[in-house]
């Protein structure tokens, strides 16, 4: 497994690096002060993401679509030595975004999410990578815990106190949906039969692991959680 | 007796924080929820609220194939409503 170069990413006003693992680099975006930095980030969209910037229906949204999807392309850009114009992004059957340059699909595998003021974009050279965050706002949980967990992380969490079952709700949700953004599947794998490892479970903060029936594909999965955000990256390491 | 579209515009205002949406306003039947710029996490909430609401079962799966709420009265359909 290659180690990633990141000497062609360069920070940017509203993106910086958040972690590195030595084969992915995961950068925060600073969702905060949304319209003082718009202008700048609505410079570097194309035509394909200037209109799905119209697309949103509050600006909000589409303020936080424009710096993210801005600093996706600033990143890239530093990271594959491309022009910003040869960029272009399309996504696959279940709308995981994938990169061209010059029309050519790129050798670099990048994911992307953001809630509220906090953005993350992970950026790998080899191996399917997902990204989640979630601020830990107020959720109904027993519904999302019904409908979103497995039967043992229900029991997992059903023995904890209130506000550490919050806390360990989101980082559960935020394992899973990191998984589900590295195979490239999101809601349309059903999350509750993504069960977050055991090791995870019970507290490490990294693990490896396989899924059931993938052969010798080995994953490695991190909470990378702070005060501010739940967070998780999913990384195929071989 | 409300219509189910009424129905679910008053359960978005009552449960979606939609930065930019006044409560009340209309909802366009073919608009993507995902457009109005709520999260995976909340789309999954409200899809099981609604679902509670009408008294029918909904899992994940239901969720990543209902993207507008023009989707999501014909689901609500589907199911007797």
């Amino acid at each position: 497994m290659g180690r990633l170069d990141l000497s062609n990413i360069v920070e940017g006003p509203w993106w910086r690096f958040f972690l590195t693992t030595g084969e992915v680099a995961v950068l925060h975006v600073d969702l905060a002060r949304q319209s003082a930095r718009l202008p700048d980030a609505l410079g570097w969209l194309d035509e394909k993401d200037s209109s799905r910037y119209h697309r949103f229906l509050y600006p909000e949204p589409a303020c936080r679509f424009a710096l993210c999807r801005s600093a996706v392309r600033a990143t890239l850009c530093g990271y594959l030595g491309c022009d910003n114009r040869d960029l272009s992004f399309e996504i696959s059957r279940f709308e995981k975004p994938f990169a061209l340059v010059a029309g050519e699909v790129v050798p670099v595998e990048f994911s992307v999410s953001h809630s509220v003021a906090h953005g993350l974009i992970a950026l790998a050279p080899r191996g399917r990578v997902g990204v989640d965050v979630e601020e830990r706002r107020l959720r109904r949980l027993s519904e999302l815990i019904e409908i979103a967990m497995s039967p043992d992380e229900r029991a997992c969490l059903e023995e904890l106190g209130e506000a550490e079952r919050q806390r360990q709700f989101f980082r559960f949700w935020t394992l899973k949906e990191a998984i589900l953004k590295a195979l490239g599947v999101g809601l349309y794998f059903d999350m509750s039969r993504v069960e977050v490892p055991a090791a995870l479970r019970n507290g490490d903060s990294v693990a490896e692991f396989r899924f059931q029936g993938s052969g010798n594909v080995n994953w490695e999965l991190a909470d990378i959680s702070t005060r501010e955000f739940a967070a998780a990256l999913a990384h195929e390491k071989s | 007796m409300p219509s189910i579209e009424e129905r679910i515009r008053t359960l978005v205002d009552d449960n979606l924080q939609i930065e930019g949406r006044q409560a009340g306003t209309e909802l366009d039947m073919n608009a993507s929820l995902r457009d109005s710029g709520i999260s995976s996490m909340e789309f999954v909430e409200f899809t099981k609220v609604v679902a509670q609401e009408f008294n029918v079962s909904a899992s994940i799966g239901d969720c990543a194939d209902i993207n507008t709420v023009g989707e999501l009265v014909s689901f609500l359909q589907s199911k007797g409503v």
